[in-house]
């Protein structure tokens, strides 16, 4: 079974009673922080097993340019496509070279589909399938990276790897 | 103030000119710092201008400089117009910044600059920024998170105070940030003020427990290196 991971600010979201949650009560920076679309689209990354999870944040944190604790979203792809998404394949932006092509676009969004896709995550909250990094854990994983040549240096944005190794 | 290679641009109405009930725009002009004759776009530059001359003879404003003559006076009158002017550029800077964990803003990047050239007076203006808007969340968030990715003692005292108050705000969603940035600075005294934070929400209090796990751990590393 493959997941979907994005990342989210999980104090933008309702925090429990979501079954007697309205969609219509949800946070406005929910939509616009958390799920920003380029081009209609949103960026996700595909892992084949929960095990894999710390994959999809390197390449997500790999792309930072400070350490901060973020929360990631994780779907399952086959929730996703039953509920209506289209998911297509486009070659991710990320140091991490080796899981560049586990990136996933979900396309095609609009005004219903995107509120849509809002009760997807808000179920993922409920399945506690979202899951918080704290700093710490982000650090650790670039350090293993970098020491395990998954991500070169010179990829980094300015001044990040000094951030990761101080 | 925004510095382009050898000149300068300052938003004329911050010195209120007295034409200004007249001049309903707000208007950049250029002053070229390097030639004996400035260059102005508005008549009623000059009074701006001779202001601007005698803050650049003012080289060295400083916070401990308590001489009471009228030029002084004068002197220290232009060089907190200056402080505001810096103030407001770094609310402009907020006002268009996209807030995202993980991602410095210009605002920060504005601020850490600052802390570097002029620590005092930046910290001044910067705390006082800070009391201002204590009652707004939106702001406040947006001030942690950008506190969040400058180093502490680039801050302290005054960060560290208002960190800790932060902490105090009602608002879950500030709370957080204010947690965010006792665990990014990872400070002597960030330990004890998260061990001091009372959280309502579960979520919360698992991440601040964490949080207290992971700088604990730091500590007895530290002590044991030491």
């Amino acid at each position: 079974m493959t997941y979907l991971v994005r990342k989210i600010s999980k104090s933008k979201w309702p925090k429990g009673k979501f079954q007697d949650f309205d969609i219509k009560d949800l946070r406005a920076d929910a939509i616009t922080s958390c799920l920003r679309t380029t081009s209609d689209t949103l960026s996700t990354w595909e892992i084949e097993s929960l095990e894999l999870l710390d994959e999809a944040v390197l390449a997500l944190v790999a792309n930072f340019e400070r350490i901060d604790t973020i929360d990631v979203a994780v779907l399952k792809t086959t929730t996703v496509t039953e509920s209506g998404f289209t998911i297509k394949n486009e070659t991710g932006n990320t140091p991490a070279e080796h899981i560049k092509e586990w990136h996933k676009n979900v396309v095609d969004l609009k005004f219903n589909s995107i509120g849509e896709f809002s009760k997807l995550i808000i179920n993922c909250l409920e399945e506690k399938q979202v899951y918080r990094y704290n700093a710490t854990k982000v650090k650790k994983i670039l350090v293993d990276a970098l020491n395990e040549g998954k991500i070169n240096k010179s990829r980094l944005k300015d001044g990040f790897y000094e951030k990761i190794i101080s | 103030m925004i510095k382009e290679a050898n000149s300068i641009f300052i938003r004329s109405d911050l010195f209120k000119s007295t034409n200004r009930e007249q001049d309903k725009e707000n208007d950049f002009f250029k002053i070229s710092s390097n030639t004996s004759e400035n260059i102005l776009r508005k008549k009623e530059s000059t009074k701006v201008l001779n202001k601007f001359r005698k803050f650049q003879n003012f080289s060295s404003y400083s916070d401990t400089d308590k001489n009471e003559s009228d030029n002084d006076k004068t002197s220290i009158k232009i060089g907190e117009e200056f402080y505001e002017i810096e103030k407001k550029y770094f609310l402009s800077l907020i006002e268009n910044d996209i807030f995202e964990y993980g991602y410095s803003t210009n605002a920060e990047k504005y601020l850490q600059s600052k802390l570097i050239e002029e620590p005092l007076k930046t910290k001044e203006w910067f705390n006082t920024l800070f009391n201002e808007n204590f009652q707004s969340s939106d702001f406040m968030i947006k001030i942690l998170h950008i506190m969040g990715g400058i180093d502490y003692e680039l801050l302290d005292p005054q960060g560290t105070t208002m960190a800790v108050s932060a902490t105090r705000n009602r608002d879950e969603e500030v709370k957080e940030s204010a947690i965010r940035v006792f665990e990014n600075w990872g400070s002597p005294q960030a330990l004890s003020v998260l061990k001091g934070i009372e959280c309502h929400e579960e979520w919360l209090q698992e991440y601040l427990t964490d949080v207290i796990v992971d700088l604990e751990k730091e500590q007895d590393n530290h002590d044991l290196l030491s």
